[in-house]
């Protein structure tokens, strides 16, 4: 049974050269704040970037990110059409408290829950942050768990790379 | 889609009523012993003593309605601490049926009779008790509060418990519990009998000659055990609580709702009685 | 061994089709997944508690593969334990493919075969969810659909069984729920302020008989379908918010409610206020004999069909959370309250990056009960009631930039906590705790993080051997980041008065992507590790942990 597991992970690792450009989920269905039920198939951003990150009320490093990011988003905004698509992964404990949190905090980010976790598996998510940029054709073209300050300037490239591809 | 969603509901309707299990109150728990043996239980059993009334009797005892009319009194005023049974005997003496009614007397009830010496009826014992090496015996036609109020006042030394109810049909179960609040050596003895309430006979009476429809309650129809009881397990221990559990098929010619199990546990070497119970068939 | 055989050749059908059909482009699609590799190596410390592993290296492993081909996947998942890690339930040893399924995911329909995770509403009569860092799987394995009929419906069907380790379940779980977005479905109400979704659900799990004696003569009479069902509403008008959810439960005699015929009820209420800056919320509960699992005889934390969530604060500060409170589904009251505020920028105390306020404050307490003697009902409750105190906690968290480059986290918390809750009665706790939290940017790809903890608890007045928290604690922790890809941390937590332990902890980490490997040495404190107010026992370790994940 170990050559299974070894071969599990050989298939695994070779798989990542087959997975490239992986796409986005369409109907995976998230929630809301207000309570409406969202198919995935709706994160757009008409041909510009987006910046996908899944995140929780309780996670220290995920909101430094997303306070860190808001202090730039504006800047980055203006300079790439980048839209940042915050997914909560809180589940019945803390989903109720996501909007109070996101207003608390002043974001201003496209927020949805994913109290089921359909995303998070299908964007295979182990650890939160997790946090994946998409260009504008929808395609995966960057990811990275956990968040230090600073760390944002590398994410700030990548976006203007993913800008740039899509012009 | 339309559609789907329309079978989707009905399912979900179907599934709501049918897939929710109600068990009823008093069948939370299904004996799973032998029938007869003994077993230990951790069942709530009251602390009471009660007073087993057993009255002699009989159809063609012109005496015997005004004893009835004091231990309805006595019933009425002692509720659930007395135990009544009118044991109608001798089936040769007044115990015999009038005109073509059913004879309502027992081959238990006459043994006891035999037994016990009784020579006139009405004649009752309260908890088979003796006095002066001889049974308590005495003419209930008149008050014998006092006797009732010296049982059922004084502390139990056994407590017992009786519960019953029927599995399918007619097959009636009679669960029995004993919990001994005190340490008993002597061997004990547990006896079960169902008795009969609103029995409809001819019966004399004094002044009014033989009268139609009387209400005969209390009527010892039989035993369920046999007539002097099972062994109760010996080296039991203050504390201890046990329970035992008899079958009975009920006769066509009982009338369930009317009908009582009564249980009491007595010395088998004395034949005293220490504690009774009873309980609605149903 | 026939299970081997079917899970080999599953196995082999994976590995062999899924890159001929993506390598290929016929089909198109695409591979995806994410490996978990956890180590631990652990040698005696009879301070701690800490017992030699005979098998030296214990390993956890997990690796899930998900192939997307426009509407259709189809993903599985291999497990294995060799054996497993401190902390996990022996009866995970082993090793195979633990999950597996195909989905067929359109606009209108999807359907799920094999293993699915689903939750109805707040999940408080289903949540079939995984939690990897508990060791906790109760995915169905079965049928799931979902409809959308019309914009602003959701019906959703499943049936299945739960898994149990390498197993599953002897009961069938079967469940509908509907959901309506009445902003979605009714055309005027679409740009309406108030924001409306109601929702319904039933849940039904259907066990064989078996005999349970209730005393040496009589077996109970079990039901053998538990119904529980739920009704929920959502609404939002402007800044307010109302949450609310009631759930019921037939009756479902179990070692978890010692085999009482109670009905169950749970009440879910959560008011919320927010407005740029600022939220409020409250929230309250009543769980009264909720405990939904699939087996009546599973005492454990595994096969809950339900989840009732903790309302009390999720805190991540070790010292906050050394007590950890644990949902109790037989039964509790519970109240919470939650405010943050931002202080504005440029403002007396807002300072010039403004500063942000957290207060939050709980209250759980049993639910008042009558015993009701012999087989039957249990118990009866007085609705309004309160029975025993379980746990209290508040707590005010500061959060302040000082500088461009600082940022300083004050936390003052203060917790009662009953140790009735963790299943052995004693005197209450009483904890203050203190956390200073100081992040510096030193430049822009070097972090340092430093953190500061204290606390004091009367636990140390009546000192338990057996609980190794007792004492008054300090704590300190250095974590230095280069960009992010690298960490090293250093920490201590030292029981200075009182107590006994010192547990000091040296980590290194490296992300790359989403990929992260993490090594750490040191010493563990045996305790609750507890997820949404579900807790495992991890019992106290000595040695090496390493951790590799990585999703592709």
């Amino acid at each position: 049974m170990k050559k299974i597991f070894l071969t599990m992970i050989c298939l695994a690792l070779g798989s990542i050269a087959i997975a490239q450009n992986a796409t986005l989920p369409q109907n995976i269905t998230v929630k809301a704040l207000d309570g409406t039920s969202v198919q995935t198939s709706a994160i757009q951003n008409d041909g510009k970037p987006i910046i996908l990150s899944f995140w929780a009320t309780w996670c220290k490093p995920c909101n430094r990110e997303l306070n860190t990011i808001k202090e730039v988003y504006e800047e980055w905004q203006e300079e790439t059409g980048v839209k940042l698509v915050a997914i909560s992964i809180d589940d019945a404990r803390s989903a109720s408290r996501v909007k109070p949190h996101v207003d608390g905090n002043g974001w201003e980010y496209e927020v949805y829950i994913d109290q089921n976790q359909d995303f998070k598996r299908a964007m295979n998510v182990v650890n939160v942050p997790h946090t994946f940029v998409i260009n504008g054709k929808g395609e995966i073209v960057w990811q990275h768990t956990s968040f230090v300050e600073g760390s944002e300037e590398e994410l700030l490239e990548v976006v203007k790379k993913a800008a740039a591809q899509t012009e | 889609m339309k559609n789907i969603s329309k079978i989707i509901l009905i399912v979900a309707g179907l599934l709501a009523f049918a897939s929710c299990d109600k068990i009823d109150e008093d069948k939370y728990t299904i004996f799973a012993g032998v029938a007869g043996d003994w077993y230990t239980t951790d069942a709530d059993i009251p602390h009471v003593q009660r007073a087993f009334i057993e009255k002699y009797t009989g159809v063609r005892c012109i005496f015997c309605p005004k004893a009835d009319d004091i231990i309805h009194d006595a019933c009425n005023k002692y509720g659930d601490s007395v135990v009544v049974v009118a044991v109608h005997s001798r089936s040769t003496g007044f115990g015999r049926p009038l005109g073509n009614d059913p004879s309502l007397c027992t081959e238990s009830g006459d043994e006891w009779f035999d037994y016990f010496g009784i020579d006139g009826q009405p004649a009752a014992m309260i908890n088979r008790s003796r006095n002066n090496n001889a049974w308590d015996i005495f003419d209930p036609t008149s008050n014998f509060d006092d006797r009732i109020n010296t049982v059922v006042n004084s502390k139990p030394n056994i407590a017992i418990s009786i519960q019953c109810g029927n599995d399918k049909d007619s097959f009636y179960f009679f669960d029995i519990n004993l919990e001994l609040l005190e340490n008993i050596s002597d061997e004990l003895t547990l006896t079960v009998l169902l008795t009969e309430d609103k029995i409809y006979t001819r019966q004399s009476k004094f002044g009014e000659g033989e009268v139609e429809n009387y209400e005969q309650n209390h009527v010892l129809r039989t035993t369920i055990t046999n007539l002097w009881g099972v062994d109760v397990p010996d080296g039991l221990i203050k504390g201890d609580k046990r329970m035992v559990r008899f079958y009975y098929l009920l006769p066509d010619n009982f009338n369930a709702a009317d009908v009582h199990a009564v249980a009491f546990v007595s010395y088998k070497g004395s034949r005293q009685i220490i504690n009774c119970a009873q309980s609605n068939l149903q | 061994m026939k299970n081997h055989t079917k899970q080999f050749l599953l196995l082999a059908l994976a590995v062999l089709t899924t890159p001929i059909l993506s390598a290929q482009g016929i089909l198109g699609g695409h591979v995806t997944g994410n490996v978990q590799i956890d180590g631990q190596i652990s040698s005696a410390d009879s301070v701690i508690g800490a017992q030699d592993v005979p098998e030296k290296l214990l390993m956890n492993a997990r690796a899930d593969i998900l192939y997307t081909n426009g509407d259709f996947s189809a993903g599985l998942r291999f497990e294995a334990y060799h054996n497993p890690m401190l902390g996990f339930k022996s009866q995970y040893k082993g090793e195979g493919i633990a999950n597996y399924f195909v989905r067929y995911q359109g606009d209108i329909i999807s359907i799920t075969a094999g293993n699915f995770y689903e939750q109805f509403g707040s999940g408080m009569i289903l949540r079939a969810y995984e939690d990897r860092y508990l060791g906790l799987d109760n995915s169905l394995r079965g049928l799931n659909v979902t409809l959308r009929p019309f914009n602003g419906i959701t019906i959703k069907a499943l049936a299945g069984k739960q898994r149990y380790f390498w197993n599953y379940s002897n009961s069938i779980v079967r469940g509908i729920d509907g959901e309506v977005n009445l902003n979605s479905l009714i055309s005027s109400m679409a740009e309406s302020k108030l924001r409306a979704t109601l929702g319904a659900g039933f849940v039904s799990k259907y066990e064989e008989n078996q005999s349970i004696y209730a005393d040496p003569s009589h077996i109970f009479n079990l039901p053998l379908n538990v119904g529980s069902g739920a009704v929920r509403m959502d609404l939002a008008y402007g800044n307010w918010g109302l949450q609310t959810e009631y759930a019921r439960k037939g009756q479902d005699p179990s070692v978890m409610n010692d085999f009482i015929y109670r009905n169950g009820e749970a009440l879910m209420i959560n008011a919320t206020y927010s407005q740029k800056g600022f939220s409020a919320n409250i929230q309250a509960k009543r769980v009264d004999n909720m405990c939904f699992k699939s087996e009546r005889t599973e005492s454990g934390e595994m096969l809950y069909i339900n989840y009732i969530p903790a309302i009390t604060k999720q805190h991540t500060y070790a010292f906050l959370s050394m007590y950890p409170y644990a949902t109790q589904t037989t039964g509790e009251m519970g109240l919470q309250g939650d405010i943050m505020y931002k202080i504005k920028k440029d403002t007396p105390l807002g300072g010039k990056y403004g500063t942000d306020i957290h207060l939050n404050a709980s209250v759980i307490t049993a639910i008042d009960t009558t015993q009701v003697p012999g087989p039957g009902i249990g118990y009866q409750s007085d609705w309004f009631k309160t029975g025993e105190l379980y746990y209290a906690d508040a707590s005010l968290e500061i959060a302040k930039k000082l500088n461009k480059d600082l940022k300083l986290t004050c936390t003052y918390g203060y917790q009662i906590f009953n140790p009735v809750v963790e299943g052995h009665p004693g005197d209450l706790h009483h904890n203050h705790i203190v956390v200073a939290d100081l992040t510096w940017k030193v430049d822009k790809k070097n972090v340092l993080r430093f953190e500061a903890e204290w606390m004091g608890s009367d636990s140390r007045f009546n000192y338990d051997v057996n609980d190794k928290r007792c004492g008054d604690w300090i704590m300190g922790l250095v974590e230095y980041n280069f960009t992010s890809a690298w960490f090293v941390s250093v920490s201590d937590q030292y029981a200075y008065r009182d107590g006994i332990g010192n547990y000091y902890n040296v980590s290194i980490g490296y992300t790359h992507g989403a990929t992260r490997l993490q090594m750490g040495y040191g010493k563990q404190r045996e305790g609750l590790l507890c997820i949404g107010g579900v807790c495992r026992m991890v019992p106290a370790s000595n040695g090496l942990t390493f951790s590799l994940t990585s999703s592709f």
